[in-house]
C-alpha cells in the first residue's frame, strides 16, 4: 500500500470530515492499548510507580496455574472453532439443498442461539447444567441414558467440555450464515454442469463447492478463533473459572488477576493474550484485503 | 443603555456578593466525605443541623464505593484531609494503626455512653482499647428458612435448632424425597460456593462460630492450619460429601441463585442476610418464612459483621464542631433514619424501624459479631482459601492437607 498525498479537492475534504471521527476512535482504542502495554512493565505501588522490565511476565509463566490456564485455552479454542465450523458448514450444506423446504425459516430458527444476548444464554445454561436441579440430568435420566447424575460444572474432566459446548452452540450460526452466503453466490449452473460431466456427492463437493468456499471458510475460521479467544461473559457468568481452575482461560485469568488487585499481573496476561489474538487478526486482515 | 445595565449588574453583584460574605463570617465551615447512596438523608440532616447549628456550615462532598477507599487513605496520608468521613467500619482499624484518625475516647466521655453501642460494632471502631469511630450502621448474617417445610417434617416451625448438632440433626430430616423417584428434590440447606466472596465469608463465618480465626493477632501469621479451622472445613464439606443435607450444586451458587433456590422452595434453610427478606416476600409471598440466630457448636454461632461509621481524620481542622455532626448523627432516631440496615446503637434498635418480628434474629446475631477479613492483601488470600476450599467440596483433597497448603500460601503473601 501507499499513501498518495496528491488528494484533489474531494479527497482532502473527505478526509478533513472523517478525521474528528478517525481521531476519536484513535485516542479510545490506541490510548488504552498503549496504558495496558505501559501497566505490564512497572509495577504500581501505592504513590510509587517503578520500572520492573520482563519482572510482571516471568511471574505470570511461574504461577502454577499458568500451565493448566494455556491448555485451557487451547483445549477451548480449537474444540469450540473446529466444531462450530463443522456444525455450521453441515447446517449451511444442508439448507442449501433442494429437498429442504422453507430455508429461510430454518435459517433464522437455527439463528436464534446467537442473536440471544450472551448473559442470557449463559444464565439458562447454568440452571440447565445444574447438578440436582437441572433439566438436563432430569431428561437424561428419565430417557435412562444415566443413572446418577451427571456434575457438568463440578466435574473438573467435565467442565471444560461443557463450557464448549455452550459456545458451539452460540457461535455455529454465524459459521452457517457466512458459508451460506457463499454457497448462495455459487452460480446453480456450475453444479448443473458438473452432474452433467458425471460428478455426484463428494466429488461435487469436492471440486466445485471446496475451492469456491476456500476464501470465506478461512475468514469465517479466524473470526471464530478470535471471538473463542476473547470470550469471557459465557464461561464467568456459568463457572468463573472453577471449579478449583479447571475452566480457566487466560481471558478470565486477566480479570481474576485484576479482582485481587494485581493490576501489573493482569496487564502482563493482557499483553500476552493480545498478542496471540493479534497474530490471527494480522492473518485476517491479509486474508480480507487479498479478496478485495 | 446597555452599559447602564451592565454597571447596575455589577454593582448588584458586588452587593450580594459582600453580603453573603458577611452572613457567613463567624461561621465555621466543616466538610463531611459522603457515599452517594448516604447522600439523599444525609442532606436533610445536615439542614436540620445547620438550622440547630447556626455557627456551622457543613459542606457534603459525595463519595463511590468503588474509589472511597482510595481516596481516603489518599487524603488521610497527605495529612490533607475533610473534617468528617463516613468510611466503612472493617478499615478503621488499619487507619488507627497509622495513627492517622482523632482518637475518640475522650470525646465519647463527654457525650456518649459506650455501653449504648452494639459490642461487635465497637470491636471493629477499636484500636488498642481507644474508640475511633462512631458506627451508624452495622450489619450481618442470619438464618432464613422455610416454616411449611419444617410443619410438613414434623418439626416445630417456631423453634429453630440452637446448635449446630442439632442444625444438622434438623437438615437431614428436611432433606427429602418429595415424589418418591430415589432421588432427592428437597435439601436441608444449601451454600453459595459457586463465587469466591460469598464462599469465603461462609466459611469465615463458620471458622469464627468453632472459635478460630485468619491470622494470629499480630497480623504476621496464618491460623488456618489450626484444629478449629480444619474443623470448620470438615464441617462444611461433610454436609456436602458425607451427610449430604446441602445439593452438590452448592459448588455452583452465589448468595442471589442461592436465594433463588429458597424462592423455588428446594431447600429449607440458608444463611442469608436481613437483604434476602423483601426479595423472597415479594417473589414468593406463599412461603411461610421464618428467620433465625445462626447455629453454633454451642449455642449461637458467630457472624461476620461490617458497617459505616463516622471517623474524624487526626488531621481535621475543626474537630470540635466535627464531633457536634457527629453527636447529632449519633442520636437514635438520626442514626435509624441514615442507616439502610441496622444502626450501631442499641437504643435506636428499639425503634419502631427495627421492631418486626422477621428482622429481631438478625439484630440479635449482632451480638456474636466478628469483623469481615480487612487485611491488605486479603483479595490475594481469599483467592488462595477459594481455590482448596474448592479442592476439598469436589473431594480432591484431604482437609487437613489443603488447610496446610493454604495455610503456607498465605504465609507466602504475608512475607511479601
Amino acid at each position: 500500500m501507499q499513501f498518495n498525498l496528491n488528494l484533489n479537492k474531494g479527497e482532502s475534504r473527505g478526509y478533513a470530515f472523517v478525521a474528528p471521527g478517525v481521531m476519536v476512535i484513535a485516542l479510545l482504542i490506541i490510548y488504552p492499548i498503549l496504558a495496558v502495554i505501559y501497566l505490564s512493565f512497572v509495577r504500581s505501588g501505592f504513590n510509587v510507580t517503578e520500572f520492573v522490565g520482563l519482572n510482571n511476565f516471568i511471574n505470570v509463566f511461574q504461577s502454577h496455574q499458568f500451565a493448566q490456564i494455556i491448555k485451557n485455552t487451547f483445549i477451548w479454542t480449537s474444540g469450540t472453532v473446529v466444531l462450530a465450523f463443522l456444525l455450521g458448514t453441515g447446517a449451511a450444506l444442508l439448507l442449501n439443498q433442494d429437498f429442504v423446504k422453507l430455508p429461510g425459516l430454518w435459517r433464522a430458527v437455527l439463528m436464534l442461539s446467537w442473536i440471544i444476548p450472551g448473559v442470557v444464554k449463559a444464565t439458562v445454561w447454568k440452571w440447565l447444567y445444574s447438578y440436582d436441579f437441572g433439566m438436563l440430568n432430569h431428561l437424561l435420566e428419565r430417557i435412562g441414558m444415566i443413572s446418577q447424575p451427571v456434575g457438568w460444572l463440578s466435574n473438573t474432566n467435565l467442565v471444560m467440555g461443557t463450557v464448549i459446548l455452550v459456545q458451539i452452540w452460540a457461535t455455529f450460526p454465524f459459521a452457517m450464515l457466512m458459508i451460506s452466503a457463499g454457497l448462495q453466490s455459487i452460480p446453480k449452473e456450475l453444479s448443473e454442469v458438473a452432474e452433467l460431466d458425471g460428478a455426484a456427492g463428494l466429488t461435487k463437493f469436492y471440486y466445485i463447492f471446496m475451492p469456491l468456499l476456500k476464501d470465506v471458510a478461512f475468514i469465517t475460521i479466524l473470526i471464530l478463533i478470535i471471538w473463542s479467544l476473547n470470550e469471557f461473559a459465557l464461561i464467568w457468568i456459568i463457572t468463573q473459572g472453577g471449579p478449583a481452575g479447571s475452566s480457566q482461560i487466560l481471558s478470565l485469568s486477566i480479570y481474576d488477576k485484576f479482582r485481587s488487585f494485581n493490576i501489573n499481573g493482569a496487564a502482563a496476561t493482557a499483553v500476552l493474550q493480545l498478542s496471540i489474538s493479534l497474530v490471527f487478526a494480522v492473518c485476517y486482515v491479509y486474508q480480507a484485503k487479498k479478496e478485495v | 443603555m446597555i452599559k447602564k445595565w451592565l454597571t447596575w449588574t455589577i454593582v448588584l453583584c458586588l452587593v450580594f456578593g459582600l453580603g453573603l460574605k458577611g452572613w457567613t463570617a463567624g461561621k465555621t465551615t466543616i466538610s463531611w466525605w459522603v457515599p452517594n447512596w448516604d447522600e439523599p438523608v444525609v442532606r436533610e440532616l445536615v439542614a436540620e443541623f445547620e438550622e440547630k447549628n447556626p455557627d456551622i456550615a457543613v459542606k457534603i462532598v459525595i463519595t463511590t464505593w468503588d474509589t472511597m477507599a482510595n481516596k481516603i487513605l489518599l487524603a488521610l496520608m497527605s495529612g490533607n484531609t475533610p473534617d468528617l468521613i463516613t468510611e466503612l467500619e472493617s478499615r478503621i482499624k488499619l487507619y488507627a494503626a497509622r495513627g492517622l484518625l482523632t482518637n475518640l475516647d475522650p470525646y465519647y466521655a463527654k457525650d456518649l455512653n459506650q455501653d449504648d453501642f452494639i459490642s461487635s460494632a465497637l470491636e471493629l471502631n477499636s484500636y488498642n482499647g481507644s474508640i475511633y469511630g462512631m458506627p451508624f450502621r452495622h450489619d450481618g448474617s442470619g438464618m432464613l428458612y422455610n416454616k411449611d417445610m419444617f410443619r410438613k417434617a414434623g418439626l416445630d416451625p417456631d423453634e429453630f435448632p440452637k446448635t449446630w448438632q442439632e442444625y444438622l440433626e434438623v437438615a437431614n430430616k428436611l432433606t427429602i424425597d418429595t415424589d418418591q423417584d430415589g432421588r432427592i428434590d428437597q435439601y436441608g440447606l444449601a451454600w453459595p460456593l459457586g463465587n469466591q466472596a460469598n464462599a469465603a465469608t461462609r466459611y469465615i463465618q463458620l471458622l469464627y462460630s468453632f472459635g478460630g480465626d485468619i491470622l494470629s493477632e499480630d497480623g504476621s501469621r496464618c491460623l488456618l492450619d489450626s484444629e478449629q479451622a480444619i474443623k470448620a472445613m470438615q464441617q462444611l464439606r461433610d454436609t456436602i460429601v458425607k451427610s449430604k443435607v446441602a445439593p452438590r450444586s452448592s459448588m455452583e451458587l452465589d448468595n442471589t441463585t442461592l436465594r433463588g433456590l429458597f424462592i423455588n422452595q428446594k431447600i429449607a434453610m440458608y444463611v442469608g442476610g436481613q437483604f434476602d427478606i423483601a426479595p423472597i416476600q415479594k417473589e414468593a409471598p406463599d412461603i411461610d418464612l421464618g428467620t433465625a440466630v445462626i447455629p453454633g457448636p454451642g449455642g449461637m454461632g458467630t457472624t461476620t459483621v461490617n458497617g459505616f461509621s463516622l471517623i474524624l481524620p487526626q488531621e481535621a481542622k475543626h474537630p470540635e464542631e466535627a464531633w457536634r455532626l457527629i453527636k447529632f448523627v449519633a442520636e437514635p432516631e438520626n442514626m435509624a433514619r441514615l442507616t439502610d440496615t441496622f444502626p450501631g446503637r442499641k437504643s435506636a434498635l428499639e425503634l419502631a424501624k427495627f421492631n418486626q418480628e422477621l428482622l429481631k434474629p438478625f439484630a440479635r446475631q449482632l451480638e456474636k459479631g466478628k469483623s469481615e477479613p480487612s487485611f491488605n492483601d486479603w483479595p490475594e488470600m481469599e483467592k488462595v482459601l477459594y481455590y482448596y476450599l474448592q479442592k476439598v467440596i469436589l473431594d480432591e483433597m484431604d482437609v487437613e492437607q489443603a488447610m496446610k497448603s493454604v495455610t503456607v500460601e498465605i504465609n507466602k503473601i504475608l512475607k511479601n
